[in-house]
């Protein structure tokens, strides 16, 4: 248990039980059973008005889950008349 | 209509499968070492989904932490608040029917705190009067668990303070 | 080494099957007549060869068992013997320049190979003393550095057939030479009849030379592991590949792993597993919460304990 072995790259073994359960929250993963819930506009910081301090904000946004979700709506209201980011 | 969740593939993705399996098996392994040592088997459990909830939990948080503010390194005094937070919420430490025991994850955390962060570094052995007041500060650190507002950042700054004092004293 | 007696000479299936190349041939300046009759002369001569193989062997069993591995004998194919003396004729001119049909068997010094096999590397002593009794050592006789082989063989040519006792009169016939690759090694080769050489690459073993009846052969000691990486290396590079960069770097890694693996069966103790808890691997991990886990710091077991008792969730 020393620190300097945090980070599970130790080389011990591990039981058999917590090698099932490793590869069973895997399987739940994979399977979309288990799912990160998400509250919608987690980025607080975008105020939704393209302002100089909010434009690196707004551009991670659109880079996240939710912002291209936001996009492709846009997008489609827009219907076709979009610039590829 | 906004989706409400999303798939965990991105933190997969982010982190690498083998990281967040081996994190699982450590506190897995970890936590049942705690109930053997305690000889609680009849009536203590590790909770598999549990354990995995707050495992997912903690990466989630440490990813938005990294992404947000752009932090590279996380030192490990954070990465164990973190733990200790995720798993104190989750509780993946169960009672079985014949358990009487109510706050076993406070027990555990406690020792796994003690074990990984706390214990000096150097391999003299604590003398008495040194394990004494040790056990004292853990009594106090477990009654917070149990009973105190805990939040992630409070952890941090607890376990950074007793670090600190500790490496203070060295030289 | 399997061969098939009976073979006819054919210096061009030598040369291709064995990767010679051709200049060696022609500096070699024996003709291809001359090479034939070595060939023919030494085919002839294989049964008796087989017979002194089968009597070393047996006695090499004898005398070892407890202390080896296992022990093997081969006799060099007579390919392999025209592909020794082509190359050997280029790369150690001046031992080989005055050899012929009449005085191959005084400078070739492997026509039978004897392979002795040791689990561990300390075990190498034990197989050095047996050897120097089994066959005499004179250190006299050693041969020295550039002195004249075949006149040394001829000195003592009718001592080693007296009264036909051939292993009685055998004799090591060069100081036993252990090669290293790594210094560190060097003492536990310390012994006033073995001398070390360092300048093979990736190469460990003990040979001996003994003069025998009327010839030489070798006995090589190595280790288990270090035998399987030879046999790998043999195997993948010859004839053709002895340049390729690529399995060389390879083999290179393969022969330090072999080096790791010689080297933790040496530190083998039995001692060391005798405190460790015995759990089964599959219900528990291996670092249980034994005393010596708890982080060295944690004063041993009795303040884990503590923390046990103190911390149970109650």
């Amino acid at each position: 248990m020393s620190r300097k072995n945090y980070y599970g790259d130790t080389g011990i073994l591990h039981s058999q039980k917590a090698e099932e359960g490793a590869r069973q929250l895997f399987e739940k993963i994979e399977s979309d059973t288990l799912r990160m819930d998400i509250l919608p506009n987690q980025y607080e910081r975008f105020s939704g008005a393209l302002e100089e301090e909010d434009y690196i904000a707004y551009n991670r946004f659109l880079q996240s889950v939710n912002g291209q979700m936001v996009l492709k709506m846009l997008e489609e209201e827009n219907a076709g008349n979009f610039i590829k980011l | 209509m906004q989706e409400t969740s999303l798939s965990y593939d991105e933190i997969v993705a982010y982190f690498g499968k083998e990281t967040i399996e081996d994190r699982y098996k450590f506190l897995y392994d970890k936590m049942q070492d705690y109930i053997d040592a305690t000889k609680q088997n009849d009536g203590l459990y590790v909770n598999k989904s549990l354990l995995q909830q707050a495992i997912l939990d903690y990466f989630v948080d440490i990813y938005r932490l990294k992404i947000f503010h752009k932090i590279e390194h996380i030192n490990i005094t954070k990465i164990v608040a973190y733990e200790v937070f995720w798993i104190l919420r989750r509780k993946p430490i169960q009672m079985k029917e014949a358990g009487n025991v109510v706050f076993p994850n406070e027990g555990f955390l406690t020792i796994f705190v003690a074990h990984e962060l706390l214990a000096p570094e150097e391999t003299e052995p604590l003398s008495k009067k040194q394990e004494d007041i040790f056990l004292k500060y853990l009594s106090h650190f477990n009654y917070h668990l149990k009973y105190r507002n805990v939040d992630k950042q409070n952890l941090e700054i607890m376990l950074l303070s007793f670090e600190t004092a500790r490496d203070m004293r060295k030289d | 080494m399997a061969f098939k007696s009976g073979v006819p000479f054919d210096l061009n299936r030598i040369q291709k099957e064995l990767g010679i190349n051709e200049k060696r041939i022609r500096f070699c300046k024996l003709s291809e007549g001359e090479l034939k009759e070595i060939y023919d002369n030494y085919t002839r001569n294989i049964p008796t060869l087989q017979k002194i193989k089968a009597d070393i062997l047996s006695v090499l069993n004898e005398r070892l068992t407890d202390k080896v591995h296992s022990v093997r004998g081969r006799i060099k194919a007579p390919d392999h013997l025209i592909e020794k003396i082509i190359r050997n004729k280029s790369e150690k001119p001046s031992k080989y320049e005055k050899l012929n049909i009449d005085n191959y068997n005084k400078i070739i010094t492997d026509l039978i190979g004897f392979r002795i096999i040791i689990l561990r590397k300390t075990e190498w002593r034990a197989v050095h003393d047996t050897l120097l009794t089994i066959f005499r050592n004179i250190p006299d006789r050693y041969a020295a550095e550039g002195e004249d082989i075949v006149k040394k063989f001829d000195e003592y040519a009718n001592e080693v057939k007296e009264n036909n006792k051939y292993l009685e009169n055998s004799y090591h016939a060069e100081k036993p030479v252990a090669y290293l690759t790594s210094l560190d090694d060097r003492e536990l080769y310390k012994d006033p009849y073995l001398r070390v050489d360092s300048s093979k690459l990736h190469y460990r073993s003990i040979h001996y030379v003994i003069r025998y009846s009327d010839l030489y052969f070798e006995i090589q000691v190595r280790t288990l592991f270090e035998e399987g990486w030879l046999e790998f290396d043999h195997q993948i590079k010859y004839p053709y590949d002895q340049k390729n960069m690529r399995k060389q770097e390879f083999l290179a890694i393969l022969n330090s792993i072999v080096t790791a693996a010689d080297r933790l069966i040496t530190f083998y103790d039995e001692d060391l597993f005798l405190n460790i808890q015995k759990e089964p691997l599959d219900c528990k991990k291996e670092e249980a919460h034994t005393e010596e886990n708890t982080g060295a710091s944690l004063s041993g077991g009795s303040f884990n304990d503590r923390l046990f008792s103190e911390f149970d969730g109650r």
